[in-house]
């Protein structure tokens, strides 16, 4: 399981819920590719928090890197 | 996908890797233009090694070369062709006393040549056989080696330099027997103890040798092999076969004493190479090309360069100093062409040419397991055309890019991210949002149809507000009114069905309407019905402006200087290109040209769909093309104003010119973003239906009522997420009622995939609604 470094550690909740999030396994897929990596989520709905310097940066480096496949 | 053959074929047209005219001229190709460069770098070590790898004997033959370079010099045209042969004595001289790489002496091949005749072809080919491990027997009938070398005017050879080069050949296996003259009976044993043998002799040394008529004889051009003809195998001393191993150039085989120096080097070459061959007993002929002078079409663009007269050594037999020589290397153009990419920032910045950007696509297009490196490169051709037109073969990117990209999409291989944006846009102007056509109010039928596009729409909707109701008034038979998209996204992006499907719906509907004449704002419409409807008549509204009068509202502002941008998809259509300067020259203003106009001009950086794929170039292509003159720019495409906009250079269109207000200089320094466009698009449907044909529609309301926190609408622009996408997110958030709170910032986060896209969006809740504080998105799906 991937875990992807990100300098967001603020403390984050479902409001939902009204759970304090958790890093646990969330599958993210593109293109056919499907790969676990380890994220803030929810346990009891499964909503999931991606930080922008996570979608911007690792995130979108793969990306790039599974559209050029 | 081309095949190998169309990929050479297109590779053909690109004559960047053929050599310049002095290297193509040069018997034995000297690489004059990296030779020259080193010159003028001051590297006269390097531009000496150059020479050398050609010349057997640098001294002797910079001395002495006839330079048949010179005269096939590209500069001759303009003024007078580099002095090549002068900076190589330079060399020479300045290199002397310098030591050299020292060349080691080669395992012996265990085969003996017998050169006959010392004259330079002959001491060329001793050189460079001896170099290659056959053991040589020179015989020369002179007191020493050399033949006429020995008899050049210490002025024009100077005896350390012909001492310096004979000197060279020490290392190697030679035996030199000199006062021999080779007699018949002589050459009886030569013939049949030697493996090979070269003559590089006079005719009357020859027969004397040979013991037969030179007539009797015909040396092989390719080869320089001597065979001796029918009628001479009655001699009883000659049969054919016994010449099998025999070679002759030089003096011998071209123009005796008066043979050109560089002849001599060439020949000797040659003959190296047959023999060679020969005695590794592999053909003699196959694959040999490029020996002697070749034909080349490299193109060098001469359009800008300044006479310049050629340096003459002030002391002419001492030759150049080092200051002189410098200046005569400085007027080397170093020909090569890139005549394409001079004038292209994209081709610029992948640092290559057409030809290998043909090979590089072919290899990305070929690729099954592996990354494709050249995905990024195909999707940021702006396919504007300047390349072929640039070109004198015709050597086009764009075909071979729109190609790449159409295989690519069928091949399910196109980055979804590179085209999905402007795909996007497309679709919302061929949606229910703004797509609309309508005959003029009161006509059953009409002979014409506006079709505005969809960026000017986007952009300057208040010109079709004005330009239209002006075509009603001046067309009799009656205009009618169409908002859509051509489809020109859907064909840049490789997306052949969806560009057909967008074209098949505006023909059905110009059939239905009986076929009326189009007239269209937008170049990139003109170019796109021109080829996908050729039998459409199609004209471009500034056509029928500058034909007709004006409304009165036109004629405001205060007459100055403009450039006019002329539009890439219609580089070809001249009556266009003079219409808009009628235009604006009968509003009194001036128009001055750019270097790059009509048929030359640049894209403005939308072309191709480039800042969609790579916007760092797309940013350099617009700043390229916006640098080009100081004055502000008239252009007649509304995308290419409003990226020159985006950069802050003075543009107008040429409508702003017509029909804006006269206060309104230079104040539209903010072009739309795409929410903007579509906002302008859907207003101007509702506003057309109101204004021209009494249908009231009501605005949509917003699903979701929020704001923007400062700097958030540039940021969204930035990263291609539109108003609605947050307005999705948020409708998501009030249904399902899905958030975060994240404690160190104190937003709520939230996020929605409505299809390929997930966007995320960090808000405030207050009492108006919602206020968002930032904006962002990936493509990465999160599987629950």
């Amino acid at each position: 399981m991937y875990a992807y470094q990100t300098s967001d550690q603020s403390e984050v909740t479902c409001v939902k819920c009204g759970e304090k999030m958790t890093y646990g396994e969330v599958k993210l897929s593109y293109l056919g590719s499907t790969f676990p990596v380890s994220l803030n989520k929810c346990d009891h709905c499964g909503i999931v928090y991606i930080p922008e310097d996570l979608a911007l940066g690792k995130m979108a480096q793969v990306e790039r890197t599974l559209e050029d496949k | 996908m081309m095949n190998q053959q169309e990929l050479r074929a297109r590779e053909s047209l690109c004559t960047q890797e053929h050599p310049p005219k002095c290297a193509a001229r040069c018997p034995v190709h000297v690489d004059v233009r990296t030779m020259i460069s080193s010159i003028q770098k001051g590297d006269i070590a390097a531009a000496m090694k150059v020479y050398q790898k050609a010349i057997a004997f640098p001294n002797i033959v910079s001395h002495l070369c006839d330079a048949p370079c010179q005269s096939a010099c590209v500069r001759t045209d303009i003024d007078e062709g580099i002095h090549i042969q002068q900076l190589e004595k330079y060399m020479a001289q300045a290199m002397v006393d310098k030591a050299r790489g020292k060349s080691l002496k080669p395992p012996s091949k265990g085969k003996s040549v017998a050169v006959i005749g010392s004259g330079l072809s002959g001491l060329t080919a001793t050189k460079l056989l001896g170099s290659k491990g056959y053991r040589i027997t020179i015989f020369e009938r002179e007191e020493a080696i050399g033949g006429r070398l020995r008899a050049y005017d210490e002025l024009i050879l100077p005896k350390t330099m012909l001492l310096k080069d004979l000197e060279s050949l020490a290392i190697y296996d030679i035996t030199i027997k000199t006062q021999t003259t080779v007699n018949p009976s002589m050459w009886s044993e030569i013939i049949s103890t030697f493996d090979a043998v070269y003559l590089d002799i006079s005719k009357d040394a020859f027969e004397a040798c040979v013991g037969a008529p030179f007539e009797a004889f015909t040396i092989d051009a390719a080869t320089l092999s001597l065979n001796a003809t029918i009628s001479v195998s009655a001699v009883e001393t000659v049969s054919a076969e016994l010449y099998d191993n025999v070679f002759a150039g030089g003096s011998l085989y071209r123009n005796g004493d008066k043979t050109a120096i560089v002849d001599c080097v060439s020949d000797g070459k040659m003959v190296t190479n047959t023999i060679d061959r020969y005695l590794q007993n592999v053909s003699l002929t196959a694959n040999r090309t490029g020996e002697g002078p070749i034909e080349t079409q490299l193109y060098t663009d001469l359009e800008d360069l300044i006479p310049e007269a050629a340096i003459t050594p002030a002391n002419f037999e001492n030759g150049y100093t080092a200051n002189e020589a410098q200046a005569e290397a400085a007027r080397c153009l170093l020909c090569e062409c890139l005549a394409c990419v001079k004038n292209c920032v994209y081709m610029q910045h992948y640092k290559s040419y057409p030809k290998r950007y043909f090979r590089e696509i072919y290899n990305n297009l070929s690729i099954v397991m592996g990354i494709h490196h050249a995905n990024k490169m195909i999707n940021t051709c702006s396919l504007c055309g300047l390349c072929e037109t640039i070109c004198p073969n015709d050597a086009s990117m764009r075909d071979v890019v729109l190609e790449a990209r159409q295989q690519m999409v069928s091949n399910d291989k196109m980055p979804p991210s590179a085209h999905d944006f402007a795909l996007r846009d497309m679709a919302f102007s061929t949606g229910d949002q703004f797509a609309l056509f309508k005959r003029q109010q009161g006509f059953e039928r009409v002979s014409h149809v506006f079709f505005p596009g969809c960026q000017l729409s986007g952009s300057s909707p208040e010109h079709i507000l004005t330009v239209y109701p002006w075509l009603c008034d001046h067309i009799e038979t009656g205009v009618g009114l169409m908002l859509d998209c051509c489809g020109a996204p859907a064909l840049w992006a490789g997306r052949e069905s969806l560009f057909s499907e967008q074209m098949d719906a505006i023909r059905s509907r110009w059939d239905e309407e009986g076929r009326p004449v189009f007239i269209t704002a937008c170049p990139s419409c003109m170019a796109m019905f021109k080829e996908a409807i050729p039998e459409m008549t199609v004209v471009m509204l500034y056509e029928v402006l500058a034909a007709g009068e004006l409304p009165s509202k036109a004629s405001k502002k205060v007459p100055q200087t403009f450039a006019i941008h002329d539009s890439c998809s219609t580089r070809h259509e001249t009556a266009l290109q003079n219409a808009v300067r009628k235009l604006a020259s009968d509003q009194g203003h001036t128009i001055s040209e750019l270097k790059f106009s009509r048929d030359k001009t640049k894209c403005c950086g939308f072309g191709g769909l480039m800042m969609f794929a790579d916007k760092t170039i797309a940013n350099a292509v617009i700043a390229d093309r916006a640098a080009e003159s100081p004055e502000a720019y008239i252009t007649y495409c509304a995308m290419c104003r409003d990226n020159f906009l985006g950069q802050s250079k003075p543009t107008y269109h040429i409508l702003d010119i017509l029909f804006g207000d006269a206060a309104d200089d230079l104040t539209r320094l903010k072009p739309p973003d795409f929410s903007m466009r579509h906002e302008n698009r859907a207003k101007l449907k509702r506003k057309v239906l109101s204004e021209f044909w009494g249908e009231c529609v009501d605005e949509p309301l917003p699903k979701v009522a929020f704001t923007l926190a400062e700097g958030v609408r540039d940021l969204m622009a930035e990263r291609n997420i539109l108003l609605e996408d947050i307005e999705m997110v948020l409708a998501h958030v009030k249904m399902t009622g899905n958030k975060i709170w994240h404690a160190q910032s104190g937003l709520f986060m939230a996020y929605y995939q409505p299809s390929a896209v997930t966007y995320w969006v960090a808000f405030e809740e207050t009492a108006s609604g919602y206020h968002i504080k930032n904006a962002y998105s990936h493509r990465l799906t999160i599987e629950i």
